[in-house]
């Protein structure tokens, strides 16, 4: 756990050392837009663990998402797909609230029996408050708590999951930026049989370039730990932003490096900045 | 009844329940904690198998169960079992095996929770391992009753059905009816076969961290009938679910005085929702019985629908009636069975009435159409069909005349009937004409033929009774065939678990006649990955070892666990269990297919190419497997005294067999060959047939085993189904020498001296001489053949000398010949270039290649065989590259279809199975010797051709 703190540590002192001028605010409209903030690719139940931006915005955005594991050795493949829709609302330049459904959810399990499962996702609310500026630098808490609203997917045990952390941007320049969270998750379910609960750790460090101003490229890596393995995933995603102030799309992917039948995955996302 | 010390007895009034203990794991079960026993208090007639919980097909995911809990609350008692999935310890599970006063049966609930980050996939069933040759699965669905779709484990998700219960009965001997009934479920789910039934929970995704739960009743009633298991699944759901029943009565008269309305073969009533106006595909099957000796039957039906009301005589439809059901009990009134005839027959072996095999066969077309039949629709069609295939005499078309006799009721026609009683004795035939209503009587004579070599045994090595799974005949049964069969030893081989028949042969009288050993055959069930570069995970097929201490009160009874383990750790174990250190270790059937995704050889499941040298370590590779030393054993995987060569009655992978042990001569791997009928039953493999003459010192009345076991050992057998080899090597000194896996050197102007007999019945065609693996000489135009097939005169087919020297293709090297007769070999290629034969000319084309290939086992070559690709065209991209085709069938030769060919008489009381003579399996007349090794490179040893 020490370690892990601090590489953390080392993550959010690069990002201050290697800042802006002083008073610069990288949340400021105009600088790099489409650049910010982490890929929005989840790994896991509504979207536990998926980095937050620092920067708040009012938006709307809908998507799809999908991810897969192949494991032909074990004779096991998992396939899922979803819809999702987002909205954010932004209480001034420091505070934003959010909230993310999966409309529908399809998932097929590929074993020696296959099948498919298909119904309303989970929906998740969360805020982000930022509450220090300075140097080009921005950094704040986020949380998140996803509800137990899945339905049609569970059968007889629901998840209910919070994860809080810290949210960190740093401007470099006018076309570079750097993003990171890191943050603990918390995650139980509202069953009549076992419940088991469990506490991880989510970090998630990338940077993003926007070369034009109607494109970026983000790069992250996201590593998650300690929910059921000691180290549950690592993973490498890239991801391309399309549009202007108003109207963007993201495309984003994540392959696995590290972590037993982890994922692939990737998203879509359209928004609309109001 | 598999019980044994340990295990858990759950009982109350009505029925008693054995779970094996968990150290005790029996089957496909990876630990105890399954059903294996269970039977009425009244009738204590155990037919279950196995009943085991699995989650879906792989050996991962059947249930480990690791602890266990006695739960008593009040009058209820519980055995509490937890475990896991066998390939994740985070698959939670908890069974509760549940048992209440008063009631018929088990409780049981199982619950299992997904303790791991990633979604599953999941069944929760009941894995009903019905064996195969013994309990027939019932359920109710438009089709299905008796019937359902051949069991694709590579389709598995497309045989899975809905059913509101299933049941399994056992017909042709004594035993229960098992039903299976939901109970937090509309109905269940899964898929039914011949061999396994899954039963439970729908398919169903399960997220982390969510669980499933399965709760049904496993009932027991006595008896073959569906009718009062399924009255009880109709109680049990109109107790859960509310679905009313009512009863649907009748009562069945035999319009003469032909048989006992109370024989569910003679006369069976099936009831089925539908009408008769519908496609019989369109009904659904509910229920099935056989009356009571008044003739009335009482079922339990759902109630307010239309039913068909079908009686089935010797298997067919004789009559049907329509009968709407509401809510009351209906009456389909009385129902007069067409009559049938008595046949008595008795047989005499040299004037005295003596055990003896008969069978039935339609002398003509007419008589073949009306009598062809199934036993409740499965297994093999019976022409005609007087008994289940699986059970006692009758059985299909045949029967064991104890001492001589049996009364039987036969459907009218005009029949053949053979008698036979092993290859050293003639056998005898009588048409006749049966009218209905009439009785017959036939009297066969049969007589003893000098044709038993001095000096031998004749032996069966591999027998198997009610204890296998996969085989239903009683072991009294099976010793009246033995007895039929002209047998000195039979070596009892039951799967996975020691029997011992001694005591059965002592009640009968004949122990100073017969010598019954106890052995085993271990049958690879649970899939294990120890063949490297392989994806799927393997068995490592079946291996017999003899003899072994029965010890009535242990698991397997005496025997170890054998799974999951190599050969050589196998053969480890064998002799820790008390296996004598003179006993003997034989690789059966050791080139097979595959059977419920089972490997049945060591040899084809590692993927041996006999066209390559065998390696002589372990190098990682899966031929190397071959003789590897599994680490802990004390005994390489090729560490086995011999090999079967001929095994099964109908002959049909000789050829495959054949070219593996000549493959191994070649390589310098010397093991005996030997001959083994594989018997399952009546209809299954007949006992004697093919047959081991062990060359032997030892007598049957003097038995010394351990005598016996180092002349099989040593090579001193003869293979036959019929032919009598005696073939010696003598040398211009005057040496001679046998058939052995002892090498030896003969003096100058070697010759091979032959004898070639075979009584009038077995037509013998031809005798090959075998070099190295090559036919060098075939003796044909020299043979005698007798003129009457019925009769005593012309056993001598073939007596003569040929130079040693002739035969051989190099001098100063080191040779072996093997000599075999009986029937030419009908072309075989090895379409899959492993060096061993496995397609034959399937189409007839002239040309054996992919478009001989049964694609999809349907037993029928034709264009869905052809479309590779499954585009639905058939054109050049579905040829199959060089070596990359999927193969077989093997072809073997066809027997005759005239009633007066010596072909035909061979077959027909060599028959295992089939309504016609032209489609039946009847092996062909086949003998061989095992090999003259020659040394003759002047190196000490033999040393094999391509070694």
């Amino acid at each position: 756990m020490a370690r892990r703190g601090s590489v953390l540590g080392v993550l959010l002192w690069g990002m201050v050392a290697w800042g802006e001028p002083a008073g610069a605010d990288p949340c400021a409209s105009g600088v790099a837009r489409l650049a910010t903030g982490p890929l929005a690719v989840t790994f896991r139940e509504g979207q536990s663990g998926v980095a937050r931006r620092a920067c708040s915005a009012t938006e709307l955005s809908v998507g799809a998402e999908g991810w897969a594991v192949i494991d032909t050795a074990h004779l096991y493949g998992q396939v899922r797909g979803a819809a999702r829709v987002s909205g954010s609302y932004a209480l001034g330049d420091a505070t934003e609230l959010f909230g993310s459904l999966e409309v529908y959810r399809y998932q097929t399990v590929i074993a020696s029996v296959s099948g498919v499962v298909g119904g309303v996702g989970h929906l998740s609310l969360g805020g982000t408050h930022r509450f220090l500026t300075r140097e080009g630098l921005t950094l704040g808490a986020t949380g998140r708590l996803i509800l137990p609203s899945i339905m049609g997917v569970y059968r007889h045990a629901w998840p209910v999951e919070l994860d809080a952390g810290l949210t960190a941007e740093q401007s470099l320049g006018a076309n570079w930026r750097l993003h990171a969270q890191a943050g603990v998750m918390a995650s139980t379910t509202i069953s009549e049989g076992p419940r088991e609960s469990w506490l991880g750790l989510a970090v998630t460090a990338g940077a993003g370039w926007q070369p034009l101003p109607w494109l970026a490229v983000v790069a992250d890596l996201h590593a998650s730990a300690a929910t059921y393995a000691p180290i549950d995933i690592i993973a490498a995603g890239l991801g391309l932003r399309f549009g202007g102030e108003r109207l963007s799309a993201e495309l984003g992917a994540f392959y696995p490096v590290a972590g037993r039948r982890a994922p692939i995955a990737f998203s879509l996302n359209a928004s609309l900045r109001l | 009844m598999l019980a044994s010390t340990g295990d858990f007895l759950l009982a109350n009034d009505r029925v008693m329940a054995v779970v094996d203990a968990l150290e005790h794991p029996h089957y496909f079960a990876p630990s105890g904690g399954a059903l294996i026993d269970l039977v009425t208090v009244e009738g204590n007639r155990d037919s279950l198998t196995h009943i085991f919980q699995a989650t879906g097909l792989l050996p991962r995911d059947a249930v480990r169960y690791t602890e266990h809990q006695f739960v008593e609350e009040g009058d209820i008692k519980a055995l509490v079992l937890r475990g896991h999935l066998d390939g994740e310890p985070r698959h939670r599970v908890v069974t509760r095996y549940e048992i209440r006063p008063c009631e018929p049966g088990l409780r049981l609930r199982t619950e299992i929770y997904n303790g791991t980050p990633e979604p599953t996939m999941w069944t929760v069933s009941d894995g009903l391992f019905w064996g195969g040759r013994s309990n027939i699965p019932f359920t109710p669905g438009p089709g299905r009753g008796y019937t359902y779709p051949p069991l694709d484990l590579a389709n598995v998700d497309g045989l899975i059905e809905e059913t509101p219960y299933v049941i399994g009965t056992i017909h042709g001997v004594p035993g229960s009816a098992y039903v299976d009934v939901a109970c937090n479920l509309e109905a269940l789910q899964g898929f039914n076969g011949e061999k396994i039934s899954a039963m439970g929970t729908p398919r169903h995704v399960v997220q982390p961290r969510d669980y499933e739960v399965f709760e049904r009743f496993i009932g027991v009633v006595d008896g073959a009938s569906v009718g009062p298991a399924a009255d009880l699944a109709l109680e049990l759901r109109q107790q859960i679910h509310g679905e009313p029943w009512t009863t649907l009565s009748g009562k069945l008269v035999l319009a003469a005085d032909d048989g006992r309305v109370d024989d569910e073969v003679r006369v069976t009533v099936f009831v089925s929702e539908g009408t008769t106006q519908m496609a019989e595909e369109a009904r659904t099957p509910w229920t099935q019985i056989t009356p009571g000796p008044d003739g009335r039957f009482s079922v339990r039906v759902p109630a307010g629908r239309p039913y068909v009301v079908e009686v089935r005589a010797f298997g067919r439809t004789v009559l049907a009636r329509d009968v709407r059901v509401g809510s009351t009990p209906g009456d389909v009134g009385t129902l007069e069975v067409p009559p049938a005839a008595q046949l008595s027959v008795s047989v005499t072996l040299d004037g005295a009435p003596a055990n003896a095999w008969v069978f039935l066969h339609p002398a003509d077309e007419q008589t073949r159409e009306a009598v062809t039949a199934r036993m409740m629709e499965q297994g093999v069609l019976c022409a005609p069909m007087l008994g289940s295939q699986n059970g006692e005499s009758p059985a299909c078309n045949r029967l064991i005349a104890r001492n001589g006799a049996f009364l039987l009721t036969v459907p009218p026609g005009h029949y053949d009937v053979y008698a036979a009683a092993g290859p050293f004795r003639t056998i005898a035939r009588e048409p006749v004409r049966i009218q209905p209503a009439t009785s017959r009587s036939v009297s066969l004579a049969l007589s003893s033929l000098p044709l038993r070599p001095a000096g031998s045994l004749a032996a069966d090595l591999h027998v198997h009774g009610a204890g296998s799974f996969d085989a239903s005949i009683s072991p009294s049964e099976q010793l009246e065939a033995i007895l039929a069969s002209d047998l000195d030893i039979a070596i009892i081989s039951d799967h996975n678990v020691v029997q011992d028949y001694t005591a059965l042969a002592r009640t009968r009288g004949v122990q100073e006649r017969l010598r019954l050993i106890s052995g085993i055959e271990t049958t690879g069930l649970i899939l294990f990955d120890y063949v490297p570069g392989v994806s799927f995970p393997k068995v490592i097929g079946h291996w017999s070892f003899w003899s072994l201490p029965y010890v009535p009160d242990a698991p397997y009874r005496g025997a170890p666990w054998d799974q999951l383990i190599e050969p050589g750790t196998l053969f480890t174990r064998m002799y820790e269990a008390g296996m004598s250190e003179h006993g003997l270790i034989q690789l059966n059937h050791p080139w097979s297919v595959l059977e419920v995704g089972r490997d049945l050889a060591f040899s084809s499941a590692i993927g041996l190419d006999a066209t390559r040298p065998l390696t002589s370590d372990y190098d990682g590779t899966a031929a190397s497997l071959f003789n590897r030393k599994p680490e802990g054993s004390r005994f390489r995987n090729s560490d086995y005294h011999v090999q079967e060569v001929m095994s099964g009655t109908d002959n049909a992978r000789y050829q495959a067999y054949r070219a593996f042990w000549f493959y191994l001569l070649n390589q310098g791997v010397i093991r005996g060959g030997t001959a083994s009928s594989d018997s399952h039953g009546l209809a299954r493999n007949m006992v004697g047939s093919p047959r081991s003459i062990v060359f032997t010192r030892t007598t049957v009345t003097d038995f010394d085993e351990e005598v016996f076991n180092a002349d099989i050992r040593a090579g001193h057998v003869l293979g036959t189904n019929g032919p009598i080899i005696e073939a010696s090597l003598i040398d211009g000194e005057g040496k001679t020498f046998r058939p052995s896996v002892n090498p030896f050197t003969p003096g100058s102007d070697a010759r091979l001296r032959l004898r070639v007999t075979a009584a009038p019945w077995v037509p013998v065609e031809e005798i090959r001489i075998v070099v190295d693996g090559s036919v060098r000489r075939v003796l044909s135009a020299e043979l005698h053949h007798p003129a009457d097939p019925f009769g005593k005169d012309g056993l001598l087919r073939y007596e003569g000398e040929l130079r040693v020297s002739e035969l051989l293709p190099a001098a100063g090297k080191d040779a072996w010949i093997v000599i075999e007769a009986g029937h030419p070999l009908v072309p075989n290629a090895d379409l899959d270039c492993n060096g061993i034969p496995d397609t034959g000319d399937n189409n007839g084309d002239g040309v054996i290649d992919w478009r001989d290939v049964d694609r999809n086992l349907d037993e029928v070559i034709d264009e869905k065989d052809l479309d590779t690709d499954g585009n639905g065209k058939i054109s050049s991209a579905d040829e199959p590259a060089r070596c990359k085709t999927a193969v077989g069938p093997l072809q073997d030769p066809r027997p005759g279809t005239d009633r007066n060919e010596p072909r035909y008489h061979f077959a027909a009381v060599q028959q295992i199975a089939a309504a016609s003579l032209i489609r039946m399996a009847s092996g062909y007349p086949t003998a061989f010797t095992n090999p003259f090794l020659l040394d003759l490179d002047g190196v000490a040893g033999f040393r094999g051709p391509q070694q």
